[in-house]
C-alpha cells in the first residue's frame, strides 16, 4: 500500500521547476546581508541596563571566590557546632576564636577587588561605558551584602544555641569586618603601595592575630577574652564599629571619586 | 565631530609633562610621533578620561569630556601602552568581559568578539588562556578589545608593540580601513607605523607639538639637510664623530651613507629625498643618544 502510494507520487504530474536565476538569487544574499549588518548595528547601539551589569558580575566574580565564602561559613558553623562550649566564658572564647572568619570573608573579597590593580586593569576598567567606578562598587555590593546575610545567619545560628542576644552576636561579628573593609580600602587609596592585596592580606593578618589573641583566658578567669566580651565593653564595640563605618564609607568615597579621573598615573 | 584639545597641560609638581597642548581632530589618523618621555602616553590618557589635565580641557563638539561622562566613554575605543589582562581568562572571557564593561548586550557581545578575533587571527586560540599567549597575540587582544563597541573615537598607545612585522602590515590595514568615520589617535615612535597610514602627524617633544602636518608636509622641512656618499670604512669613523648618520649599508671595501646635515659632509656628497625618519633622527638625537632607561609609561 505504502509502496504503491510511494510510486502514485511520482506519476504525479509536477509543476516546471524554474531554472536558478542568479541575480535573484543575488538579490536574496545581499537583501540577507544587508539586514543581517542592520541588525548587528542596531545591536551594537544597544547598551545593557545598570541592573544587567551588576548580575553580570556575580559570574566574573567567579564560582571560586563564591565557593570560598561558603566555605569559610559553613566551616564556622560545623566548628562552633562540634565545640563543646557549655560554660558562658567557653562560648566567649570560641566567639572570639570564631568571629576571624569575618576579616577572612572581607579578605577574600578584598583581593577579588584588587585584581584591576594587580593585572593592571584600571586604565581600561576606567574607559569604558560603566568603567572601573560602577565596576567596583557593583562587586563590593555583592560581597557585602552576602557577608551580610552569611554573618547574620551565624549570628542568628549562635543566638538560638546559647540563647545570647542576637545584637551582641552581631556586634563582635560585624566589628572585626568593618574593621577589615575600611582598612583594605585605606590600603586601596594609597598610591604608594602597589600590591594592594598582599597589603590587605597582611593587615588582615595583624587582625586576625589579635583575635585568636583575644580568645585566651587566664585562669582566674581574666585576660582579653574577659575585657573584650564580658559584656562591660559593649559601648568600646559598638564605637569601633560606627568609627570603622564612618571610615570605610569616606574611604570608599574617595576611591571612588579617583576612579572617576586621577590626579596622577601612580594607580596606574 | 570635532575633538577638541584646548590648550591642556599637565605637571606633577614642578615637572611638565604635558605643556599647553593644542589641536583640534576631526574623523581621520592621528600619529603620534615622539620619543619615550616626550608626553605622549599622558596626553592619551588625557584624551581617554583617565587623567585629569592640570589645566586646559578637552571637548567633543564643544561639550567638555568630563561633563560628557559615560556617553563619552560609550565613544571610545582604548589600548593602554600596558595593556593590561586577567591571565586566567580565555581570549573570548576577556571579550566577553570587556563587552559587559562597554554595555554590550550579550548577543552583540558574542557576534562581535567572534567578528574581532576573526579579524585579528585569534579566533582559534579562542579558548586557551591569555597567560599562555605571546606578546603579540596579547597585543592583537588588545586591539581587539579596543574595537569592540565600534567606537567613534579609537586611541590606541603603542599599538604595533610586540608585534612582527607581518602583523603590523595587517594591523596597519585593519586601521586604514576602519579610519573612515573614526578619530583614530596611535602614538608610537615607530616611524614607519604612522608613515604610510596617518593622515597627520603630531612630533611631540618635551610635553609640546614640536610640529605637525601630513608625511610630505614634514618631510619637506627637512629638503636640503640630507645627504648621500660612499666613503672608504676609516673615513666613516671619522665622519660619524661630527655628523649624525641616518643609515649606513656596507659595500664591499665602501660604506654608503646617509647623513643629516645643514652642510655637505663632505665634498662629493649628493642631496638625498628626505623621510619622516630622517627627520625624527634629527629632532631626537639627543633622545636617541641617551635612549637609555626613561620609559614614557613609568610616572615621576
Amino acid at each position: 500500500m505504502k509502496k504503491n502510494l510511494h510510486e502514485h507520487l511520482k506519476e504525479l504530474p509536477l509543476p516546471p521547476v524554474p531554472a536558478p536565476d542568479e541575480e535573484r538569487k543575488r538579490q536574496t544574499f545581499e537583501t540577507a546581508r544587508h539586514i543581517l549588518q542592520v541588525t548587528r548595528k542596531q545591536e551594537l547601539l544597544q547598551r545593557t541596563r545598570f541592573r544587567a551589569f551588576f548580575l553580570q558580575q556575580l559570574s566574573y566574580v567567579g564560582w571560586r571566590v563564591w565557593l570560598r565564602h561558603g566555605a569559610l561559613l559553613l566551616a564556622a558553623l560545623l566548628f562552633a557546632a562540634r565545640m563543646p562550649a557549655d560554660a558562658s566564658a567557653e562560648r566567649w572564647q570560641l566567639l572570639a576564636l570564631l568571629s576571624t572568619v569575618s576579616p577572612l570573608l572581607a579578605l577574600i573579597g578584598m583581593r577579588m577587588l584588587a585584581r584591576s590593580y594587580a593585572f593592571h586593569m584600571v586604565e581600561l576598567e576606567m574607559s569604558t561605558f560603566y568603567s572601573i567606578e560602577r565596576l567596583f562598587l557593583s562587586r563590593l555590593c555583592l560581597f557585602a551584602l552576602t557577608d551580610f546575610v552569611g554573618l547574620t545567619c551565624l549570628a542568628g545560628w549562635f543566638s538560638v544555641e546559647w540563647e545570647q542576644q542576637l545584637g551582641h552576636l552581631l556586634l563582635y561579628l560585624f566589628t572585626p569586618f568593618t574593621v577589615s573593609a575600611a582598612g583594605c580600602l585605606w590600603l586601596f587609596n594609597q598610591a604608594r603601595i602597589r600590591d594592594k592585596a598582599s597589603a590587605c592580606s597582611g593587615f588582615i593578618a595583624i587582625l586576625l592575630v589579635f583575635q585568636v589573641v583575644s580568645s585566651f583566658r587566664l585562669e582566674n578567669g581574666g585576660g582579653l577574652n574577659e575585657l573584650l566580651y564580658g559584656g562591660t565593653a559593649s559601648g568600646v564595640w559598638l564605637a569601633v564599629l560606627v568609627l570603622s563605618i564612618l571610615t570605610a564609607a569616606s574611604q570608599l568615597q574617595k576611591l571612588l571619586h579617583s576612579f572617576r579621573r586621577l590626579e596622577s598615573g601612580d594607580f596606574l | 565631530m570635532e575633538l577638541a584639545i584646548e590648550a591642556i597641560s599637565k605637571r606633577y609638581g614642578k615637572t611638565t609633562v604635558v605643556d599647553g597642548i593644542s589641536a583640534r581632530l576631526h574623523p581621520g589618523i592621528y600619529g603620534l610621533l615622539g620619543a619615550n618621555g616626550a608626553g605622549k602616553t599622558t596626553l592619551m590618557r588625557m584624551i581617554c578620561s583617565v587623567l585629569s589635565p592640570t589645566s586646559g580641557r578637552i571637548a567633543l563638539d564643544e561639550q567638555d569630556i568630563t561633563s560628557l561622562g559615560e556617553a563619552y566613554r560609550d565613544l571610545l575605543g582604548y589600548l593602554p601602552q600596558e595593556f593590561g589582562y586577567y591571565p586566567d581568562f580565555t581570549a573570548r572571557e576577556f571579550m566577553h568581559y570587556v563587552a559587559a564593561l562597554k554595555g554590550l548586550t550579550p548577543s552583540a557581545a558574542k557576534h562581535r568578539t567572534a567578528e574581532l578575533l576573526e579579524k585579528v587571527s585569534l579566533l582559534d586560540v579562542q579558548h586557551k588562556k591569555i597567560r599562555t599567549y605571546s606578546g603579540g597575540m596579547k597585543q592583537r587582544l588588545g586591539i581587539a578589545q579596543a574595537l569592540l563597541n565600534d567606537p567613534r573615537i579609537l586611541v590606541l598607545d603603542e599599538p604595533t608593540a610586540g608585534l612582527d612585522p607581518k602583523e603590523r602590515v595587517r594591523f596597519r590595514n585593519m586601521i586604514a580601513d576602519l579610519a573612515k568615520d573614526k578619530i583614530v589617535i596611535l602614538s608610537t615612535h615607530i616611524v614607519p607605523d604612522v608613515e604610510s597610514i596617518a593622515h597627520q602627524i603630531l612630533i611631540m617633544k618635551k610635553g609640546r607639538i614640536l610640529m605637525s602636518g601630513t608625511a610630505q608636509e614634514l618631510t619637506r622641512s627637512m629638503e636640503g639637510l640630507v645627504w648621500a656618499c660612499r666613503l672608504s670604512e676609516r673615513e666613516t669613523e671619522q665622519l660619524g664623530r661630527g655628523f649624525l648618520i641616518s643609515n649606513l649599508r656596507h659595500e664591499g671595501n665602501e660604506v654608503e651613507l646617509r647623513i643629516i646635515s645643514a652642510v655637505p659632509p663632505v665634498a662629493d656628497a649628493v642631496q638625498a629625498t628626505p623621510t619622516l625618519e630622517d627627520l625624527y633622527l634629527y629632532h631626537f638625537r639627543e633622545e636617541s643618544e641617551s635612549h637609555s632607561s626613561t620609559r614614557e609609561g613609568a610616572r615621576p
